[in-house]
């Protein structure tokens, strides 16, 4: 079991999450796992990614920055985003970020991500209330690797454990950290195949229904856009043909029979598409 | 009857005058409890400070109506009668 933990510090914040991440690392350390840890320091996209790419079944962990598409190494540099996210895929992703699951998380389980551990809106806490949110940031993994639990039930305890932290944190007059934690709890998300995302996209929605899960969650904007072109030429097509037909009577043209090649050839390339997207 | 976003930012004021530095991070932003506050009460704020607030409010006013516990500490907070 191998475990690739990402921890940059390049700002103030960064030094709690940083401080944070330590006891995953012992963590990790004590339930037998080799720890690559990228800690401590601003990191380049180059290290990242090297270390992704030799820990392909690595568990990743990421306590630093994030925005709704990327995970920050540094002030300048992303360590995962659109680009790179498919070094998720086939493997577990923990992370104590902003917002990535808003988007990142979404293309990474698309990218075959086997679980993403994020939340979908900026992640708070206060300095009054430092131990409780380290206890609330640190629950789920803790759960995963010591009492390997399934990720559905480690979210759910720990929803469970923000609420019992929030009554602790209101039975000592800390409301603002109450809220705060609150905002957390409702903003964290696990993505698995069993919990899959919402998709927003009413074609994604079209496209989930129609092919399922596995295909529905693969299949791009940019295949869905060329399905409905192709759809609409081929109806302009036939409309054409059908007044033609109706002024000068029924006639095959060399335009027609390229007109059927073209679509044998589509739905032979969209097959052979669906073969190897079901294949990846 | 009384507003209950009123309510929380007085709430909001109160504890942070008993402890001004202690810092509420959000995201990239931090801001001590004393300037919380006191943006919570500001009328002309920045983009980033307006949704922070608005962020902040929004997420109170639910746990007001959906949380008896913290609903009676902001009305003993502020010492405010049902």
């Amino acid at each position: 079991m191998s475990a690739v933990l990402i921890a940059p510090v390049f700002d103030d914040v960064t030094a709690y999450s940083y401080d944070w991440s330590r006891e995953v690392e012992k963590l990790l350390l004590e339930n037998g796992y080799k720890v690559l840890s990228l800690s401590g320091k601003p990191l380049s996209r180059g290290e990242v990614e090297e270390a992704l790419r030799s820990n392909p079944d690595a568990i990743v962990i990421f306590y630093d920055h994030g925005r709704e598409d990327s995970l920050q190494a540094s002030q300048t540099e992303n360590a995962i985003d659109m680009e790179n996210v498919h070094l998720l895929r086939g493997r577990e992703c923990y992370t104590l970020a902003c917002l990535s699951a808003s988007r990142l998380g979404v293309e990474a389980y698309r990218n075959g991500c086997l679980a993403y551990w994020g939340y979908t809106e900026s992640f708070g806490f206060t300095t009054d209330s430092l131990e409780e949110f380290k206890q609330f940031a640190n629950n789920g993994i803790k759960l995963r690797i010591r009492e390997r639990l399934p990720w559905r039930q480690c979210i759910e305890e720990t929803k469970n454990l923000a609420r019992q932290l929030i009554g602790k944190l209101l039975s000592t007059g800390r409301i603002i950290a109450a809220v705060i934690m609150q905002r957390d709890a409702d903003s964290l998300v696990c993505y698995t195949p069993d919990n899959p995302p919402e998709p927003s996209c009413l074609l994604r929605r079209l496209a989930l229904r129609i092919l399922g899960p596995r295909l529905g969650w693969r299949i791009s904007r940019r295949h869905a856009a060329s399905l409905i072109l192709f759809g609409a030429g081929v109806g302009v097509y036939i409309h054409d043909r059908i007044i033609e037909w109706a002024v000068l009577g029924y006639r095959i043209h060399g335009v027609d029979v390229g007109f059927a090649f073209t679509i044998i050839s589509f739905i032979l390339l969209s097959f052979e598409f669906i073969r190897w997207l079901r294949k990846r | 009857m009384v507003n209950v976003s009123d309510l929380i930012i007085k709430a909001v004021k109160i504890e942070a005058s008993v402890k001004p530095n202690e810092k509420i991070i959000i995201g990239e932003h931090v801001f001590t409890y004393s300037e919380f506050a006191e943006i919570l009460s500001r009328r002309h704020n920045s983009k980033t400070e307006k949704k922070i607030i608005g962020m902040f409010l929004k997420q109170a006013e639910q746990l007001f109506k959906s949380n008896p516990e913290f609903k009676n500490k902001v009305l003993e907070l502020t010492g405010t009668r049902e």
